[in-house]
Order: C-alpha cells, then structure tokens, then sequence
C-alpha cells in the first residue's frame, strides 16, 4: 500500500541528479521531503507522481509501477500540487477547483462534484473569493485554490482498498504564516484520515512540528529517512544543509 | 474528513449559474448563425423572399410541389446561394474553433491561424498545387481529385502549426513574443512563395490565386463545397471531442498530466484537427483572417474561458460573422464583389489593435 521509490536514478547531462534513491512513503503518514536546492527532491516527486521516468529504478504504487497505471486510473489516486502551474486565462476560483474532478467525469456526478468542491472551498476558507476570478488573486490565493484543485481531485478514493495521495512541491512557499500553519495542519489531519501525504518543505520548524516521517535529500542522494523526530537533529540538519554551525530547531 | 457536510447552498450552486448562462449564450449564438445563414441566402441582387427559400425548401424535402417560385430563383437558391452559405458557415464555424483551439493550445489569447501563418502555410501549399500541379490533379478523378486541394493545404497547415509550437516552446512554456514574430516570418515566408508562384502562374490561374490570398466565398459549386464541408464538419467536431481536456491544459502541461490528460495524444489532436479545419478552410475560399482571433474573444467575454462554451460558441459565433461579413463583401460594392478575407481583416484588425492596448505588457498574456 505504500509508494515508493526503488534504488531510482535520473540523469541530467551526464550527472545524476537523483542518484539511487530508494524511499518509502505510508499511507496514513505526513512525509517531508527536505534538502539543499538542487538535492533531487523535486526530481523525486515527479518520479514518485508518475510524471517523469526515472533512468533506472522506479516508482512504485500499490505494488505496481506508477508508470503501469493510465494517466486517468492514476490521477484518481493521487493529486500533484506542483510549483509551476500557469494559469492565464480569466477561469473564476470555483471553476479552476471543479478541473480537479476532470479524472472523475462520467462517474461522478455534476451534482456530487459540486457538493465536493463546496466541501473544500469551505474547508480551504475560499467562501470569500470563490467567485473571483483566478487571474486577479495574489500568489497565495493563487497557491490555496490550487491546493484545493488537488483535494477535490483525490476526495473520494476510486476503491475500497486504494488510499489517496497528496503530493505537493513547496506547498507553504507563497502562504503567510497563518496559511501555512493551517495548510500543515490539514494535511497532519488527512494523514491521520489515512491519506498518504508527501511535501517537499523548505521550514525546518514546520517541519519537525507537523510531519511524521522525514526524508533528507544531499546532492541527489538519500542522506537520511525516517521519524522526523529522531531523524532531524541539529548535528544532521547542519551535514546535509553545509551549515558552519549546529542549527537549533528548538522552537 | 469524508463526511458530508451540508455546505451552504450559494456555494453549491457556483458551477450551476454559469452552466445555464453558458448554455443560453451558446443558443443565442446559435439563433445567430441560422439568422446568417438564411440572410445570406435571402438577399442579394436577386431578391428572394422567405416564402421562397422556404417552398424551394419544402420541395426539395419532397413534401410539396412548388410552382409558385420561378426556375431563375430556383437555379439561384439552389446553385448559388445555398452552397456559398453552407461554405460560409462551415469555413466560419472551423475558424472559430480552430482559432479557441489554437488559443488554447498556445495557452495564449493571441494565436489565429491567420496571425501565425497556419493559414497562409496552408494557402501556401494549394496554391502550390494549382501553378505546379495542374497536371498531376488533371490526372485525378472523383473523389481524390476533390479532396487533394484541402488535403494539400492541410499538410502546409499542419506543418506550420508544428513549427510554430516548436519554436515558440522554451522550457514547457510558449513564449507570446516569440510566438508572434515567428508567424510574423511564417507569413513572410509563405507570401514569398506564393508571389514566386504567382510569377510563375498563366493569366487564369492567376485569377485563382488573387482569389486565394485575399479569401472569398465566390465561385462556390456543390463540388468544390461538399468535400471542403465534409473535411471541416470532422475538424469541428474533432476539436469539440476536446473541451475538457484544453481546459487543463490551460493549467499547463505538467498539472494536466496529473489531472490524467495525456497531454501528447490531446495535443496531437488538437493540432492535426485545427489543421485540417484551416488547411480545409483555406483551400475552399483562401485565407480570411481574424475569425479566429476575433470570435473566441468575444464568446469567452460572454461564457468565460470554459472550452465547452468557448469551443461551440466560437464554431457558431464564427459561421454568423463570415456569413454577415460575406454579405458585406456582396452587397456593399454591388454588383461586384469585396474579397472576404478584405472585410475580415477590416474588422478584426482594429479588434486585435484594441486587445494589445488592452492588455499592454505582453507578459501578461502568458
């Protein structure tokens, strides 16, 4: 039931920028993937959402290779949100949430998809600009409805077995403090719902506060991977970030 | 998590409101393009009443037997009127959704098949045809001959939307600027050809080619229009078959990947669609500009951007403005006739003049 990634490679002109990674994500647990810009944890994620192939190894979903699954069965089960989405054409928010249910057209219903969006738009606290139009809101609104596209994607799991995953590339990055703290909060929540979320994150702090599981990423390696509480020390954030002094996250 | 929550209820219509108003504006569309078509059937040197057009109509279906209009009208309707209309309507309807397409794809509201020289590439190969190939088509029959014209412009078409997209590409993004000064040399490039081969052609191809790249309906028969109609009636409701899809990829390529579009196969098709639309398009009536870059604008301020909307309203909405345009063409300078591709360019020039001073830093628009 876990996604992972075995012994996966990525070459990129001659140099491996992820470089016989092997990770294993739970469902049911909110992992952090961590590291220096330039360490592979993007690359990573694109592996582990299917959008890339790796060059050797691979990602690998419910026991099977994440690059086995149509891109339709596989969007049902797992939402991306990723730091470059462009978006310029002048959707309102509530109809560039309601794309996140393309994968379900024609087994859901307009009905149950407008109740979904609702759900999250209220969860999301988007009531107040979800007739806005998407193109007139800021960098973090922007990056709240994507996250809310996400969720809609991924709210109902296809079957009784298959588990939902949330994969998302510097989540927190345009938010304010307030909507970071909440966003991280909500995903502890739906991984203690049993979804099986994945973040690369930048803030230690947030990290070591909110997230179960951490994987630390050095020069496209795996440098460390387990229980954030045991894994991100002091001694270890300064090996894998080069600092020149321990770094305190007693915060 | 997954419990139901009653969300509050203006919320949860959002996506109704905007359906219907969606679905009203695609029928008002739709009443106008049957107003063109039956206005351009209506009038003209000739005048035809409604009464007419409906009795010739009426026989043709069989159900009566029609003396009261006279054999002149008739062969007019019949022969003359009626085909241009139905071309008229089925190169405006292609336009139109070849150009929302095309706007789609490029993720930009700037991309017309005629700005970016899709048009021309594709005007460019038929005229090619006509100077270089008389002899091969001579040797054609039947069907193949019909078809080999929009075929061959269809290939030009196609192989100038592919380099466009190419070279506008840089890092999974198109680039607008580059996008349009590529077409700027696409259509500088095509024109060029076609003014070498315009040196090359005899007195009565010429008189085709002028025809060819200022865009005209005139000189429609049932032959020339049926194959052109079948071709664009496929482009059309090809590119309809892709609304969903163009939405998320509006998102960009690598977030509609993970809505599940498979964004080769989508954009494949949406490019060899709109090809053919303007490759089919071009070789009935030559290249008319602007349809393409004028109509999915005004459908999109009215529906807002949603392809569903933007696709079929732009088809109908396009048929509408080449068939009033054509009875511009027509009737203004009676009895002779204006170019078409003459009255569309003189319409949808100011509009993309305005559009850019609109939106004046070209970094805004993608």
């Amino acid at each position: 039931m876990t996604l992972s990634l075995d012994s996966t490679s990525v070459f990129r002109g001659g140099r491996a920028i992820l470089d016989d990674a092997s990770i294993t994500c739970a469902p049911g647990c909110f992992t952090a993937l961590c590291g220096p810009n330039g360490a592979g944890k993007t690359t990573a994620l694109s592996v582990m959402s299917g959008a890339l192939r790796a060059d050797k190894g691979r990602a690998t979903l419910e026991e099977r290779n994440i690059r086995s699954f149509a891109s339709v069965e596989l969007a049902r089960r797992r939402a991306v949100v990723s730091q470059n989405s462009v978006l310029t054409f002048p959707f309102e928010v509530h109809e560039v949430i309601a794309m996140g249910r393309a994968p379900h057209y024609g087994r859901s219903t307009p009905k149950r998809d407008r109740q979904i969006i609702a759900e999250v738009i209220d969860l999301m606290g988007l009531q107040t600009f979800a007739e806005r139009r998407f193109t007139t809101l800021s960098g973090g609104e922007r990056q709240r409805v994507h996250i809310a596209r996400a969720l809609v994607q991924v709210w109902e799991a296809p079957d009784e077995d298959a588990k939902r995953w949330l994969l998302l590339d510097e989540p927190t990055a345009a938010l304010d403090l307030k909507h970071q703290i909440s966003l991280m909060r909500l995903l502890q929540r739906l991984a203690s719902d049993g979804w099986g979320v994945v973040a690369v994150l930048h803030d230690l702090h947030l990290v070591k506060s909110h997230t179960d599981e951490v994987i630390l990423f050095k020069s496209g390696a795996i440098a460390a991977a387990g229980p954030t509480k045991e894994e991100l020390t002091a001694g270890r954030v300064k090996d894998v970030f080069d600092l020149d002094e321990a770094y305190s996250l007693s915060a | 998590m997954t419990a139901e929550t009653a969300a509050p209820p203006e919320i949860s219509r959002l996506g109704e409101a905007r359906i219907r108003r969606g679905n009203i504006i695609l029928i008002a569309c739709a009443l106008v393009s049957i107003l063109g078509f039956v206005a351009a059937v209506v009038f003209g040197p000739l005048a035809i009443s409604l009464g007419d057009l409906v009795a010739v109509f009426l026989k043709q279906l069989g159900l009566t037997e029609a003396n009261a209009v006279g054999a002149v009208k008739v062969g007019v309707i019949e022969n003359l009127r009626v085909p241009r209309a139905l071309l008229g309507f089925a190169v405006g309807a292609a336009l139109g959704a070849s150009g929302a397409t095309m706007q789609g794809f490029f993720r930009n509201p700037l991309a017309d098949p005629g700005l970016i020289g899709v048009s021309a590439g594709g005007a460019l190969t038929a005229v090619g045809v006509i100077v270089l190939g008389a002899g091969f088509i001579d040797q054609l029959t039947g069907a193949s001959r019909a078809f080999a014209m929009p075929m061959m412009a269809f290939m030009g078409a196609l192989l100038t939307v592919f380099a466009i997209y190419r070279i506008s590409l840089f890092d999974g993004r198109v680039i607008v600027a580059t996008m349009l000064l590529a077409g700027v040399a696409a259509n500088a490039l095509a024109y060029s050809g076609i003014g070498y081969l315009t040196f090359l052609a005899d007195d009565a191809q010429l008189r085709d080619l002028t025809f060819w790249t200022l865009g005209s309906l005139g000189g429609a028969t049932w032959e020339r229009v049926i194959p052109a109609i079948v071709l664009m009636i496929i482009a059309t409701f090809g590119l309809l078959t892709l609304t969903r899809a163009m939405n998320c990829l509006l998102l960009g390529e690598a977030d509609a990947n993970s809505l599940g579009v498979n964004v080769e196969s989508v954009k494949r098709r949406a490019a060899l669609f709109t090809a053919l639309g303007v490759g089919a398009a071009t070789a009935a009536c030559g290249i008319v500009g602007f349809v393409g870059l004028v109509v999915p604008h005004l459908v999109r301020l009215m529906t807002g951007p949603d392809h569903r909307f933007v696709l079929p309203g732009s088809a109908l909405l396009g048929a509408a403005l080449v068939l009033f345009s054509d009875l511009v063409a027509r009737l203004s300078v009676a009895p002779a006739e204006l170019p078409l591709g003459v009255v569309t360019a003189a319409l949808g020039a100011p509009f993309f003049f305005w559009l850019l001073v609109k939106d004046k830093r070209l970094e805004s628009l993608g």
